[in-house]
């Protein structure tokens, strides 16, 4: 095998007001021909730090690399001038984005991007580069090459617009590709379609791939190497099987073990009283013009469930499925077009909003962004009396509640008078289960609450969650696309497409015996179930 | 697309009614009788009165608005109380070296505006922002008619390099004479055109720099003169071409003072004259016509944002 | 998980630089706009009577009669200047003060309640469409030119703007998981206004009264220019400019010091409000002008 990349000894300094002194410090590791390196971090942790160093894409203004070595072949990246740089990039070097649906030129089609490629590096023809295009575009198995090419962007899917991108990071034979999670945007099915594309296209040209990711499910899938960082510092590299099966960093064995298993546990049956019901729930979305044809979306069609206190169903689902949708018409803070919604055997389906204003306490919600989920401006105390006092609790009471249930979910008391700014995202999405819990609700719907966490962080929001629904005899309805999660935490499983319920089912059920071809497809999805199974049976 | 653009265009008559309405109702509230105010202080009771006739003040609302109205969809924008002339014609004799005035000085903005909004944003926190910022910061504070005062002062009276004011047409007078004397309005009502322009480039460009696809062109190896020129400023045009609509509200102001800075025998001195002459109907005509020409090219702006953005589908 | 720091390469150096820049703006506009205004509080306290005739001594350069010279009429024009600063201050503020008022309330109704959004927002629409100069000059026209008439007139087509932006931050705002937690525990609408939306328009709002300011005070400038202001009897920096063009040849520093004073005034204005926008809020920038 031969060198492809070397780095060694990078150092990339933070401007002067941050909370560490480098971005990344000493940062060795190499990636040679035909292999996959998986370089494995949370947020902060440097990851792509590295990755925009080798492309020297860094924002000169605030990160700068002040030691170290970048070779791509021999050369080193951070002794050469623009222009020479600019010249490898594209043609020796590629990247993909996390964000396939920002990363492409919105108003130029996707073939002329693509074809840009040619127009920068090399001086070839517009009816040769063109045609070029189209190979490419077939080598990426994507349908209807000549479609494709005249299309813009936004009229492709996710996944489709990754496949451009990769076809454009490939058109030139790069000898590295640099792949910062490049699947995290896209849906579970979607996401193991690309992953073994880029091993197909990886494989078979024989390049060097960095690849970045949060999931070690997905370097299980992929990696030939991994590297593992925290704040900054590689802490533990090698072969994947190794990393994998035996962790000698502790960082390492904490990332693994928080990573939720597939196999979900047992659990007894839920036997509490039924909480929630709705029939039949439907939601049209139309948009009327008043001159011409009206479009109509059905976001949600005849959705049936019933959750008991003190049981957690989970509804899941991929973008698009209308699991949010569902919740949102629970909460009412969108109108059902039909059907019911019965809290504690009360329809509030259609109810007036002055009336349900004084049912609302009974159903609250934990919302995915833990950054926009706190209004700013107001200190947590008093986002969490707001509730309560609303329905005439008064202030002192409140405030003594909110003390209680600030410690239940584990933040100290005096987290009341700070403001949502100086929490973490994981304090955070603590401080509305605690908005939500002040107000003595019997149903909780946790809105992809763990979504937007690190996974160390997920699992211990997981382990509140759970905890808080068996102390509380909660009634807990759990919105998610991660089967993993689902498994762990649900007794009970909706599974969506399009707006529809494909399946329903007990957790351990569902998933030993799905019975939906959708349900399979899901499962088959899931990145790293090899691995997991694998490393089961031998425990 | 054709469903579309036939509901934008149905869209603007409430907007346009609205117009109506107000310009309407503006002269029947007006405190005081306007008839009066109208007539002056040296006015006799039957000047008054006859000037009340010819507002149309005399009947019932009810029937004044509909006679309006009526009126309106004739394309009849009322009678001159002085001349006796329709306000329709008399648009029509100065509409020339306004609408010139008007295309000259969009043309020179958009030039200067444009690149000059795009190299601030390319080199934002430079002192080349930090200069085109003041620029932009010092049009929106000099007031017109002081700015072409001190044109009128530097170029013409000290340097004597262009003529101090009127207008040659282009068509009677030819070419040469036109530009030489629209060049210092033109100058002058661009100043504010150009900050006003300068500054939304500047903000929009700057937001597309830090989009992903920007970075999709670095990690292509693409120039950045070409990245600027190809990927950002495709993607920031709507915004600016959105401003230059609304600046047409500017503009118009801007062209009444120009005009009577610079002797321009455009509508803005028609409006001057009509302030001088007390002759109401004029200035509510021209109310009405602007706003018209306003919502019209704001209509078109509006459609032509699907040739900028694809995504912009009807 | 988008990794928050260093995943895009920006990083905090460039918004420290601008805030830095932006609080030195705001500063020296303000210092400058503190002078003025003091100067137009207390200067004519000092100085001739700006209305005194004295035909011996017309159209004098600056210097041989005072600061400014005098006008045709004798009268000094540095005192008429001078006063002519509180006539644009109270122009100024008494405008930014009723637009934002005014364009706050029908905002924030338009953005909260559908069935009279489409009703404000068309006629909004129609108001922003007559040029503001003539809209002025034809209510002046109708009502004689006083400082009442001259504040309505230019707070009118101010309105839309104001109405825009607050509507607009708030049919975001509502959109936020804060605003839906809160009605998910009942709060009652108008609680959700005001603790949870309205604040959010105060800083958008002080940097858009810096900006009604300015052109207001220049609105009222061009408007005396044209002689559809402020009546003669109290000098304004319009009127006196106006007043100056007829002899504009022999005599330029009578429309030029006016001028230059209003453009210095209109100036600090606006550099407080450009400081105040990148300082408050970066985000808000592009919503306005």
């Amino acid at each position: 095998m031969t060198g492809v990349l070397e780095i060694e000894g990078l150092t990339v300094s933070l401007p002067a007001a941050s909370d560490r002194e480098f971005a990344i410090k000493d940062v060795t590791f190499n990636v040679e021909e035909s292999e996959i390196v998986c370089i494995v971090g949370e947020s902060g942790s440097g990851k792509s730090v590295t990755a925009f160093s080798v492309m020297g894409l860094l924002d000169r203004r605030s990160l700068v690399p002040v030691a170290g070595a970048i070779r791509l072949q021999d050369r080193d990246l951070l002794k050469l001038g623009d222009r020479e740089l600019r010249r490898l990039r594209g043609e020796r070097m590629s990247m993909i984005f996390q964000e396939p649906m920002t990363a492409l030129n919105p108003v130029m089609r996707v073939g002329e991007q693509i074809a840009e490629m040619h127009e920068i590096h090399s001086g070839m023809s517009k009816p040769r580069r063109n045609e070029r295009v189209l190979r490419a575009l077939e080598d990426v198995r994507l349908p209807e090459p000549d479609r494709i090419f005249s299309s813009y962007p936004h009229q492709l899917s996710g996944g489709q617009r990754q496949r451009i991108m990769i076809a454009m990071a490939l058109l030139l034979e790069p000898v590295l590709l640099i792949a910062d999670e490049p699947t995290t945007a896209l849906d579970v099915t979607t996401q193991a379609k690309i992953l073994s594309l880029i091993k197909d296209l990886q494989s078979s040209r024989g390049m060097g791939v960095m690849f970045i990711t949060h999931d070690f499910g997905v370097v299980a899938e992929i990696a030939n190497r991994v590297v593992v960082m925290q704040n900054g510092l590689v802490v533990e590299q090698g072969p994947v099987e190794e990393v994998l099966q035996s962790p000698k960093h502790p960082y390492t064995r904490l990332l693994i073990d928080a990573v939720p298993s597939i196999e979900p546990p047992d659990k007894p049956a839920p036997s509490g009283k039924v909480a929630l019901e709705t029939e039949r729930l439907n939601k049209v979305y139309s948009s009327a013009g008043w001159v011409g044809r009206s479009s109509t979306v059905k976001a949600a069609q005849d959705v049936s469930l019933t959750l008991r206190r003190g049981e957690t169903l989970g509804i899941v689902g991929e973008s698009g499925s209308g699991k949010s949708t569902v919740a949102r018409c629970i909460m009412r803070l969108i109108d059902p077009t039909s059907g019911a919604v019965l809290i504690d055997g009360v329809d509030i389906a259609d109810m007036r909003q002055n009336r349900l204003r004084h049912l609302r306490h009974q159903i609250q919600i934990v919302f995915q962004d833990p950054y926009r989920s706190l209004n700013p401006r107001r200190s947590v105390g008093k986002s969490i009396v707001e509730g309560p006092m609303n329905f005439g609790v008064p202030e002192d009471e409140a405030w003594r509640r909110a003390k209680d249930l600030i410690e239940v979910v584990g933040l100290s008391a005096d987290s009341l008078d700070r403001y949502p700014h100086q929490f973490s995202g994981g304090q955070r999405q603590r401080i509305c289960i605690a908005r939500a819990l002040v107000m003595e609700p019997i149903i909780l719907i946790a809105d992809e609450a763990v979504s937007a966490l690190d996974v160390s962080v997920q699992s211990q929001v997981l382990d509140l969650l759970d905890s808080i629904r068996r102390n509380f005899q909660l009634a807990v309805l759990f919105i998610t696309h991660d089967l993993r999660v689902a498994a762990q935490i649900c007794d009970r499983i909706i599974v969506m497409q399009n707006g529809r319920v494909v399946e329903t089912g007990s957790t351990s059920a569902l998933f030993s015996d799905p019975k939906a071809p959708y349900t399979r497809e899901l499962l088959a999805a899931a990145p790293g179930r090899a691995w997991q199974a694998g490393s089961r049976a031998e425990n | 697309m054709f469903k579309y653009v036939a509901m934008r265009v149905l869209s603007t008559i409430p907007v346009m009614a609205v117009v109506a309405l107000f310009v309407f109702v503006l002269l029947r509230l007006a405190p005081g009788d306007p008839a009066a105010v109208i007539a002056g202080d040296y006015a006799t009771a039957e000047d008054v009165e006859r000037i009340r006739q010819q507002l149309g003040l005399a009947d019932s609302v009810f029937v004044q608005f509909l006679r309006w109205l009526g009126g309106l969809m004739q394309g009849d924008l009322g009678t001159s109380i002085f001349s006796n002339r329709p306000v329709t014609e008399l648009i029509g004799q100065r509409l020339e070296p306004t609408l010139l005035l008007a295309l000259t000085t969009i043309v020179f903005s958009v030039a200067v505006a444009v690149p000059l909004g795009t190299l601030a944003a390319y080199r934002a926190g430079s002192a080349v922002d930090r200069v085109v910022m003041l620029f932009s910061v010092g049009g929106f504070s000099v007031p017109v008619f002081v700015l072409g005062y001190i044109l009128i002062y530097t170029m013409s009276m000290s340097l004597k390099i262009l003529p101090v004011q009127g207008y040659k047409s282009p068509f009677e007078d030819g070419i040469g004479p036109f530009l030489m004397h629209i060049t210092l309005p033109t100058v002058t009502l661009s100043v504010i055109f150009i900050a006003l322009i300068s500054r939304m480039t500047r903000a929009s460009v700057l937001e597309v720099l830090e989009e992903d696809y920007i970075r999709t062109a670095r990690a292509k190896g693409q120039s950045e003169f070409r990245i600027l020129l190809r990927h950002a400023l495709r993607n920031a045009a709507v915004p600016i071409v959105t401003v230059i609509g609304i600046g047409i509200a500017l503009l118009i102001g801007g062209v009444v003072v120009t005009e009577s800075v610079y002797n321009i025998p455009g509508l803005g001195r028609l409006v001057l004259d009509a302030v001088l002459a007390r002759d109401y109907p004029i200035i509510q005509g021209l109310m009405l016509f602007f706003s018209f020409i306003y919502i019209i090219i704001n209509l078109i702006i509006d459609l032509s944002y699907t040739f900028f953005d694809p995504r912009i589908r009807y | 998980m988008p990794e928050a720091s260093g995943n895009a390469p920006s990083g905090s150096d460039p918004t420290t630089f601008r805030i830095a820049v932006a609080n030195r703006s705001v500063l020296w506009g303000g210092c400058a706009l503190a002078a003025i205004m003091v100067c137009a509080a207390a200067g004519p306290f000092f100085v001739a009577d700006p209305v005194a005739l004295n035909p011996m001594n017309r159209l004098k350069p600056p210097g041989a009669e005072g600061f400014f010279g005098t006008d045709m009429l004798g009268r000094d024009l540095f005192s008429r200047v001078l006063n002519g600063a509180r006539v644009s201050l109270t122009v100024g503020i008494a405008v930014a003060a009723l637009s934002i008022a005014v364009g706050l309330v029908l905002g924030l109704i338009a953005g909260y309640i559908r069935l009279l959004d489409a009703v404000i927002m068309r006629v909004m629409d129609g108001l922003m469409s007559i040029p503001a100069i003539l809209l002025a000059i034809a209510m002046i026209s109708l009502s004689g030119a006083s400082l009442l008439t001259v504040v309505s007139a230019i707070v009118i087509p101010e309105i839309p703007r104001v109405v825009r932006l607050v509507r607009s931050i708030v049919l975001t705002v509502r959109e936020e998981p804060y605003v839906e937690a809160a009605i998910a525990s009942g709060t009652k609408v108008p609680q959700i206004m005001y603790r949870h939306i309205l604040p959010n328009t105060i800083a958008p709002l002080i940097v858009q009264a810096t900006y009604i300011c300015g052109s207001a005070m220049l609105l009222e400038a061009i408007l005396g220019f044209l002689g559809a202001g402020i009546p003669p009897e109290i000098p304004s920096w319009g009127n006196i400019m106006s007043e100056g063009r007829t002899y504009f040849q022999l005599t330029p520093w009578i429309i030029f010091f006016p001028g230059i004073a209003l453009a210095l005034t209109v100036l600090s204005v606006n550099f407080v409000g450009d400081g105040l926008r990148d300082t408050l809020d970066p985000r808000i920038a592009r919503s306005m002008r």
